[in-house]
């Protein structure tokens, strides 16, 4: 078994550079982003524009715009940053991760027992598929808006927002605005599909469920869906109108926040804490690895609980070996240490972010749902964040700690810790000389 | 008959003493020269030293005026090239070990067909198999299923308690009239086998064979002062191929299996593989270890690795701490009796295990062949063939050689009891203890 005190941090330098590009490029392309708006004439403001750029790549709904005051050409490409946004999550798990050895991520659900199809192919390959399906993906979610009765522009901005799991919306309140409940089914389903992964995608479509049944990860997303829906319908059963409409709109807010999207039916803010927190509870947990979507990723969580379940049995019995198991396969040890490592970072990140919020005078509720869904990249939160809210009500600086918490979450934090630790070894290194 | 046996192995070795001991013609062809040196001082068999896959070894050995093969070496590869090249001998019948799993799945079978492989036998699976059978009768010293499992062969030691210590055998009959379910069929005392008469009289300690229908088990059990129960906590210790077979049946059938392996490696391929069953890495003589993991309270402790001194003694452990049933498996048949005085309910050897395999297609006619453990009496079950001398016989009138019995014949699927008046007809099948060395004569009776 590996030392867990030799957590390897010597980097190749390879794996530095392609993590230094991938930060870069994500740093300007929110700068860019931002340029655009400027440009546009209808943003005057930098700060606006620099956190309604880092909202749309990072894929969180959560805005500063008011999107019924923008133009259909500048809403269209608002809802564009979100889908290159969610473009890059697929990439950056296809390119980077497979540096940090996770390549088998994307082709997870593809492995069974004794079998391990490589389900895209080779690598040089993947990345023309994955942007293949996700565009395929994207186009049926918009046809599928369009026929349900959306106007063109909203057909495109909706269905770019929901493939990506980014959430913008064009009107302030959501998806609300169209009061039509096959409108709110196709977007519940097919944010619950964005929330799977690509690999899982391309087995629906081949038609070969059955090996969907393997993978724990995907049996345990389904399982969160169809709890969380039910809990929802219960809880908010008077709320919203109870029969049909409850269970869509329970469906349409578990969908919303498990896969991160971030998408608006309900206001929740004077709802029982309970269903309030199960909410927060599902952004924090997230969409599966291999989407575009953000969170802590379901598969970690099952990491994590086989890590937890290890402990206790080698408490009982000293000499157990115990394999931490995903879809019937066990994990390697560097791969469990860098999940914990990930997962201290994460929580690590959200505290911070949560002091640093309050710092700037929010209130608790308020800060720690908008720090958790920031981090997860999904947007919706509590107190002056719930229901329809956008990130107006909170002040410019507090604003500020939730872009560099929407950065992290969509660079999965470790490329940027690394890229940082990186340069302040050099600096050091700089000044010695 | 002519037999060309392929690795000296423990199976190999086996099968060899068994079937020269019946007079037939046998050569073994062996790698180690060892193992060579020492089985042409033991046994009455030609041996040829060399590798079992090259055409000019296997010519050395007679390959071809053989009618059989039997390739038992470690290797799946060299057994199936084997059989190929007897084969081209034309040797008539050829029976291989496999032991790799693909190679014994069904997609694998044009290679065996290929390879012109008769019959295939695995021993790890086979004693893993019989293990089993002991499972599911507790207490059992061994256990026999034939004729597809309705009719049960029970090895036991009589305990001093059970109701039929100090009993007259002829009693015993006397209350199951008038359609008996059992037969003490062979009686072991102070060890001496033989088929006990109507007078005998049974004293703590003895060994019974007996013959019962399936579903008289469970009467049966306690009249020889056995539980009847099921084991829901298995230990087994050591990991080798039975054991991984063994866990996997057991928790399939929701027993709760705790594996001890010392290898770290091959414990973590173990608990890859097997996902309910706990496995542990450590020594299966290391005290400390069977103690706290609580040896004492699982209903069987079965003690399956290659070391027969360390199975025996994890097996004491187990028992001095309570364990109540206790299997080792034994590689050395001269260690048996010493292991029932000191109280290991049951010792079983693979070898014996996969002997049985061979010699059920080393008798012409005979479907299923058992051997006791000690090799005194075969229990084989044969199919009365239409128009031999036994076809519409009576038992008492067939005029069968001495310490032959017809423990039972299964006509159209159901088991009856042999008795002195019982008529056979073509077709039956019938279950016969005998000793190996009149095993032809009796079989002319029945075609």
């Amino acid at each position: 078994m590996s030392d867990p005190s030799r957590v390897r941090l010597r980097w190749h330098r390879s794996s530095v550079r392609a993590l230094t590009t991938m930060v870069i490029t994500a740093t300007s392309a929110i700068l860019l982003c931002a340029v655009v708006y400027l440009l546009s004439g209808e943003v005057h403001r930098v700060d606006d524009a620099l956190f309604e750029a880092t909202a749309g790549l990072t894929t969180t709904s959560l805005g500063v715009l008011n999107p019924e005051e923008l133009s259909s050409w500048l809403l269209i490409w608002r809802a564009t940053t979100q889908w290159i946004g969610g473009a890059g999550t697929l990439l950056f798990a296809l390119l980077v991760v497979p540096t940090f050895g996770g390549h088998r991520r994307l082709n997870q659900t593809a492995k069974g027992r004794g079998q391990r199809a490589m389900l895209f192919g080779q690598q040089s390959r993947m990345a023309t598929r994955v942007i293949l399906i996700y565009t395929g993906f994207t186009g049926a979610v918009m046809m599928a808006y369009g026929l349900a009765g959306m106007g063109i522009t909203d057909a495109v901005t909706f269905g770019l927002t929901t493939s990506s799991t980014g959430g913008f919306a064009n009107y302030q309140d959501s998806f609300t605005h169209f009061d039509s409940a096959t409108i709110e089914w196709i977007a519940a389903s097919a944010m619950c599909l964005a929330g799977t992964s690509l690999a899982t995608l391309m087995w629906l479509i081949r038609g070969q469920v059955q090996i969907l049944w393997r993978s724990s990860e995907i049996k345990l997303y389904g399982l969160l869906v169809l709890v969380s829906t039910m809990l929802l319908t219960i809880w908010t059963w008077q709320d919203t109108g109870g029969g049909l409409q409850t269970l869509r709109r329970a469906f349409f807010i578990a969908t919303s926040s498990l896969s991160t999207t971030g998408f608006r039916v309900a206001d929740w803010s004077g709802w029982d804490f309970a269903p309030q927190v199960l909410l927060l509870m599902l952004i924090g947990v997230g969409a599966m690895a291999g989407s575009a979507g953000g969170g802590f990723k379901v598969v970690r969580v099952i990491e994590i609980l086989g890590i937890v379940r290890r402990e206790l049995v080698v408490q009982l019995h000293p000499q157990a070996v115990v394999p931490v198991k995903v879809s019937g396969a066990s994990v390697a040890e560097d791969s469990l240490t860098r999940v914990q490592n990930f997962q201290i970072l994460w929580v690590l990140a959200a505290a911070v972010g949560v002091f640093g919020v309050t710092a700037f005078g929010e209130d608790l509720l308020t800060a720690v749902s908008g720090a958790l869904s920031a981090l997860a990249t999904a947007g919706p939160g509590l107190g002056e964040l719930a229901g329809f809210a956008d990130a107006t009500v909170l002040a410019a600086p507090a604003r500020a700690v939730l872009m560099v918490l929407m950065f992290l979450g969509w660079l999965a934090i470790y490329p940027v810790v690394v890229v940082l630790g990186w340069g302040i070894g050099e600096l050091q290194r700089l000044r010695l000389r | 008959m002519r037999i060309v046996v392929v690795g000296a192995g423990e199976v190999g070795t086996y099968v060899a003493q068994i079937l020269s001991e019946e007079g037939n013609t046998v050569s073994m062809v062996e790698v180690d020269e060892k193992k060579l040196h020492h089985i042409s001082e033991e046994l009455d068999v030609l041996v040829v030293q060399g590798s079992g896959s090259h055409p000019h070894i296997l010519r050395e050995a007679g390959i071809s005026k053989a009618d059989l093969l039997v390739a038992v070496t470690a290797s799946d590869e060299v057994n199936l090239l084997a059989c190929l090249l007897a084969r081209q001998h034309g040797v008539e019948r050829t029976i291989a070990r496999i032991q790799a799993h693909s190679l014994r799945e069904k997609n694998a079978r044009e290679l065996r067909e290929a390879m012109q492989v008769d019959t295939i036998i695995d021993p790890d699976e086979e004693t893993a198999r019989e293990i089993i059978d002991l499972l599911s009768n507790p207490g059992a010293t061994d256990v026999t299923v034939m004729a597809n499992g309705e009719v049960i062969v029970v090895g036991v030691q009589l305990a001093p308690d059970a109701p039929w210590v100090n009993r007259r055998l002829a009693e015993i009959a006397a209350e199951s009239e008038p359609d008996w379910d059992f037969l003490v069929a062979v009686l072991t005392r102070n060890g001496e086998t033989q088929i006990p008469r109507a007078d005998t009289t049974l004293e703590p300690e003895d060994v019974l064979r007996v013959v019962c229908k399936r579903r008289a088990r469970s009467t049966l059990l306690p009249l020889l002062g056995l539980a009847a129960g099921t084991h829901r906590r298995v230990m087994l210790l050591g990991g080798g191929r039975t054991a991984e077979i063994l866990a996997r049946c057991l928790s399939e059938q929701h027993a709760e299996v705790v594996l001890i392996e010392n290898s770290l490696e091959r414990a973590q391929a173990l608990s890859e593989e097997l996902d309910a069953v706990l496995v542990l890495q450590g020594d299966i003589t290391d005290a400390e270890l069977l103690e706290s993991e609580e040896v004492g309270k699982f209903d069987a402790v079965i003690a399956l690795t290659g070391k027969d001194d360390a199975n025996i003694l994890a097996c004491l452990y187990a028992k001095s701490l309570g364990a109540s049933e206790t299997i080792a498996v034994l590689h050395n048949l001269a260690l048996r009796t010493l292991l029932q005085d000191v109280g290991i309910d049951v010792a079983l050897s693979p070898r014996t295990v996969s002997a049985n395999g061979v010699l059920r297609y080393v008798r012409g006619g005979v479907t299923q062949v058992a051997t006791n453990l000690s090799g005194e009496f075969e229990i084989i079950e044969a199919e009365v063939k239409t128009g031999s001398s036994a076809d519409g016989a009576t038992i008492s009138k067939l005029g069968l050689p001495k310490d032959v019995l017809i423990g039972a014949y299964v006509r159209d699927g159901k088991a009856q009891i042999g008795r002195g008046r019982s008529q056979l007809r073509g077709r039956d099948h019938i279950i016969v203890f005998a000793r190996p060395d009149t095993i032809d004569e009796m079989m002319r009776f029945f075609g």
